[in-house]
């Protein structure tokens, strides 16, 4: 008797299943694309044990009509796909067909719905796969999905379940993900009974700042772009607001929220020595292409994508992220300028309640929320009303040192012979001569060296290395790129031959190496846009050393003529106002805050 | 352990020993000398274990012994005391180097924690200081500095046909000097490495005419200039394939003053703000043109008449490695052999076939 089996159909069902559900925030993140496919403008989630006990996703949606409804927990059942062609035109979350079936097979699952042209509802009871019962019933256009019971006919799935405060934070790891990529959805959000957040439709900026920290006031640009093909759209963090992990980097591919790591690399590429090592900024990119340039149909969790002009892409992100913060230049100075705290709370509060209230009254039209005079603060345009406290157009303007206004300060002295005291008419201003100086270094050399052809120099030596497949690939995409850079290579079949390095560097394969990993993605394919200011650069650590080691130290006495001259070479550069080891060096105090700190105000 | 000794004396050993002694402190007992005071003799010897120096002095011993004292410390103590004999005596746990109304006290580590040195006892072949330094001089600079490339890091020296032949490259540049008053070195049965570090103690010490050298088992290079002994640990690596790089011919041959060449590439590098200076060769029908040109900066242009009648060539050096070698070279021309802007050109010091350097191209 051979060995080999066909696996029952019960079993198939379990494994691909596994693939789809791993945990209660698959199940979050399906139902949350179902509704959100649906066209719902209010979800409303319930989680017990962090979704382990139960998770009940609410929605305004259309609904189903109730013959779809029995279809829809079978397997490769769908509403939004027909043809095979759409499958490479598809405009919604959700098309394989596989998620309310693959949730039925490892739980009990309810569905609950109504479409909006039927008078009665239906209620279908999956358990294990298999319907256990369907009836009429009562209920509002929309759906409500209920999972229980998670797991229970896999008990191996269970025990690899986490705690119910790791499942509960991976919900609302996706659950924020809505929140940012869908800034028309209201999101209600409980856990064992308590409201966590909701938040109502409502500009992204605010969201970020709700969902992430309010220390994100006036610390968030806005990020656009449009060449007619790719539109890019969102907030970036200023350089001086980072933190020590990509995962407040959000981006979204029409709509969908997308985990790649070049994607990720284009962003903090675009900061590029304004960011310290290690340090990420806080990112919600929206990316809108058109539907047949993106293949979302990459793995069942669908968070891969490939793109049909990568480079296309990469530089529509750098370019976005790059202008809006050259344009700005901007620095704030205290953690949140002008900004009344608590006034800022209490309106959040309001708007909450007004939110709670129109969504428990049942009124479900998409413009039902937002428009209530009470939660002006997250449906108008910020700083648009008087008494709107947050993100105040009056007072950005007496907190920020626009490009260009360094030479017009007024300098008054230098403190510890290291920090330089100057003021503005609504600020002072605060300096530090070295990192200053630095910067202003930086950027000449880092000109000249555009200017002009990068020095290689030949080795007596050629040096083989070997790389894998994957390397070698890559290394075709990228070889121009390390050309300007100083590298000449001849490649062979799994190996590379070094015969030329950038002068001035000592030659590592290691740093090679380094150079084409940082240009693979996680999908095995590359991008070609490595820059010469990339921090990979070997020469780019040269010219960041030299220009450290040429500046005023702090320490040394400068007189007001230098001062004025380095202000003066400060406004014709377009920089970020950090060196370019990532400090910045520029720190400002509004008049404002010195009026409210004595009371003048 | 007692003796005493002329301080001037003392001086002078000491600091020739003081070279070898480790000054990252990695292991404090390297940061120390050994005094042995043993049958008339005063032996001091300091190491990093990469390289050991050992200087004998006649003196008067009151009392046999060892102690390790710090290097430095009691260096910058003597140095200090008048021009006359000293006493040093071992107490418990110090030395008490005492003259007249003067007297210090040093402490002192366990003289049996000082490494062990195996004393070369083998045969010598006897050499000029002169030649040997030359040697030095003529291949040092072309040694890589990044400790990465072990192998690189020191000059090698082989037997060649009727001579001795050393090689340095630092994977950029080689130099490559034969010496055929030399036709071989006691002991020295296969290429060897010498570290550079080794290199610029025998530099630093002696002023005699001959001095003795062997190599031992492969192992190490004991140089014996006058009262003094280095051993050097040879680098145990394998020296590059550096005779694959040699180019067989070169298609173009040019003679030039070194004196005006050298002129020449110092003002074009001059107008470099960076580092890495590239100077372009622009060699064409009797002339060769020299030039730089640094953005923001400005440019250099000289001309040099030359005789030469072939191809036009343009190729680009970084200029440290032309002055380099041709500031090692004597007489007053140099050769020097081109093939084409990306391929290794030679320069040989008049037409000496027994210096010869090796500049690798920037490209252009």
């Amino acid at each position: 008797m051979g060995i080999i089996n066909k696996l029952s159909d019960e079993l198939v069902s379990k494994i691909a299943a596994g693939e789809v559900i791993e945990r209660p925030a698959s199940i979050v993140k399906e139902l949350m694309e179902n509704a959100i496919d649906a066209g719902a403008t209010t979800i409303n989630i319930e989680l017990k044990n962090g979704g382990i006990d139960l998770i009940r996703i609410e929605d305004n949606g259309q609904g189903m009509l109730s013959e779809d409804a029995r279809l829809a927990v079978q397997r490769h059942t769908t509403s939004k796909l027909h043809t095979e062609n759409e499958l490479y035109d598809i405009s919604t979350l959700g098309f394989r067909g596989e998620a309310l079936y693959s949730i039925g097979v490892i739980s009990e699952l309810e569905i609950v719905t109504r479409h909006k042209r039927e008078d009665t509802g239906t209620i279908i009871h999956v358990r294990g796969g298999d319907v256990v019962n369907t009836s009429k019933t009562a209920h509002d256009a929309g759906t409500t999905v209920t999972v229980s019971n998670l797991f229970f006919n896999t008990p191996v799935r269970k025990k690899f379940l986490g705690s119910a405060q790791s499942e509960y934070r991976a919900c609302l790891d996706v659950i924020d993900r809505f929140v940012f990529g869908y800034k028309n959805a209201g999101i209600r959000v409980m856990n064992n009974g308590k409201e966590v957040f909701t938040i109502q439709p409502a500009p992204l900026e605010a969201r970020t700042i709700l969902r992430i920290d309010q220390g994100l006031k006036n610390k968030l640009y806005d990020v656009s772009f449009d060449n007619g093909i790719i539109k890019v759209d969102g907030y970036i963090s200023d350089p001086d607001y980072t933190t020590n992990s990509s995962r407040l980097m959000y981006v979204f591919v029409n709509g969908r929220y997308i985990m790649d790591k070049s994607l990720n690399f284009s962003i903090t590429n675009a900061y590029s020595t304004a960011l310290q090592k290690g340090r990420y900024p806080v990112a919600v990119i929206n990316l809108f292409l058109p539907h047949n340039f993106v293949d979302v149909n990459i793995n069942p969790t669908k968070t891969a994508v490939k793109f049909a002009d990568k480079s296309m892409v990469y530089d529509a992100i750098r370019n976005a992220i790059r202008d809006s913060i050259n344009k700005r230049a901007i620095v704030y100075a205290s953690p949140d300028p002008g900004m009344d705290k608590n006034r800022f709370k209490e309106e959040i509060k309001e708007s909450v309640e007004s939110y709670r209230t129109s969504f428990l009254h049942g009124s479900t039209t998409s413009t039902g929320y937002g428009t209530s005079k009470k939660t002006r603060i997250f449906s108008t345009p910020y700083g648009a009303k008087p008494g709107v406290s947050m993100n105040s157009a009056a007072d950005d303007q007496q907190t920020i040192i626009q490009k260009g206004e360094f030479s017009a300060l007024d300098i008054h002295a230098q403190f510890n012979a290291t920090y330089i005291v100057a003021s503005s008419p609504d600020s002072m201003v605060l300096i530090d001569q070295h990192a200053m100086h630095e910067r202003i270094l930086f950027e000449q050399l880092l000109k000249n060296s555009r200017v002009r052809q990068r020095q290689s120099q030949f080795l007596t030596v050629p040096q083989e290395i070997f790389l894998n497949e994957n390397r070698t690939s890559v290394l075709a995409d990228v070889q121009d790129t390390l050309r300007t850079i100083g590298y000449e290579l001849t490649t062979g079949r799994n190996s590379v031959t070094v015969r030329a390095i950038p002068a001035g560097t000592v030659f590592s394969p290691l740093s090679l190496i380094e150079l084409i990993d940082n240009s693979m993605r996680t999908d095995g394919t590359s991008h070609t846009e490595l820059t010469a200011d990339q921090k990979t650069d070997p020469l780019y650590r040269i010219m960041a050393d030299v220009a450290c080691k040429s500046a005023a130290r702090a320490g040394d006495f400068l007189p007001v003529e230098k001062i004025r001259a380095l202000f003066g070479q400060l406004d014709q550069l377009g920089i970020p106002l950090n060196c370019p080891h990532g400090r910045p060096f520029v720190f400002l105090l509004p008049k404002a805050e010195i009026e409210k700190f004595f009371h003048r105000r | 352990m007692e003796f005493t000794i002329d301080k001037r004396i003392l001086l002078i050993e000491v600091s020739k020993v003081i070279g070898a002694t480790e000054r990252k402190a990695t292991m404090p007992i390297l940061s120390n000398i050994l005094l042995k005071a043993e049958k008339g003799t005063l032996k001091i010897t300091g190491t990093d274990l990469e390289v050991t120096i050992i200087s004998i002095i006649n003196c008067n011993i009151v009392s046999e012994g060892q102690v390790s004292i710090p290097a430095k410390k009691f260096y910058d103590y003597i140095r200090e005391l008048p021009d006359r004999d000293i006493n040093i005596k071992k107490e418990d746990g110090f030395i008490e180097i005492s003259t007249e109304k003067i007297s210090g006290r040093l402490k002192v580590l366990q003289a049996e924690d000082f490494p062990h040195i195996d004393e070369y006892k083998g045969s010598y072949t006897k050499v000029s200081y002169e030649q040997l330094l030359k040697m030095i001089d003529k291949t040092i600079y072309a040694t890589s500095i990044d400790e990465v490339k072990y192998s690189l890091n020191g000059v090698y020296i082989e037997k060649a046909l009727d001579s001795l032949r050393c090689v340095a490259t630092d994977s950029h540049r080689l130099a490559l000097y034969e010496d055929e008053s030399l036709k071989s070195i006691e002991g020295l049965t296969k290429g060897i490495i010498v570290p550079r570090k080794g290199l610029y103690e025998i530099k630093k010490i002696g002023t005699e005419n001959e001095i003795n050298i062997a190599v031992e088992k492969n192992k190490n290079l004991i140089v014996n200039i006058g009262n003094t002994i280095i051993q050097i640990r040879l680098l145990d690596y394998d020296f590059p394939d550096y005779k694959s790089v040699l180019p067989s011919e070169t298609t173009i041959n040019i003679k030039i003053k070194k004196d005006i060449l050298v002129s020449a590439v110092k003002r074009a590098q001059s107008i470099y703000q960076e580092k890495i200076s590239r100077v372009v060769l622009d060699i064409q029908k009797d002339t060769i043109i020299v030039e730089s040109n640094e953005p923001d900066i400005g440019e250099v242009k000289e001309e040099i008449e030359i005789d030469y009648k072939g191809n036009p060539l343009k190729i680009g050096f970084n200029g440290k490695y032309l002055l380099d070698c041709l500031n090692s070279m004597d007489g007053e021309f140099v050769s020097m052999g081109f093939n084409n802007e990306q391929s290794a050109s030679t320069f040989f010091a008049d037409d000496n076939k027994k210096h010869m350097n090796l500049i690798m191209p920037m490209r252009m």
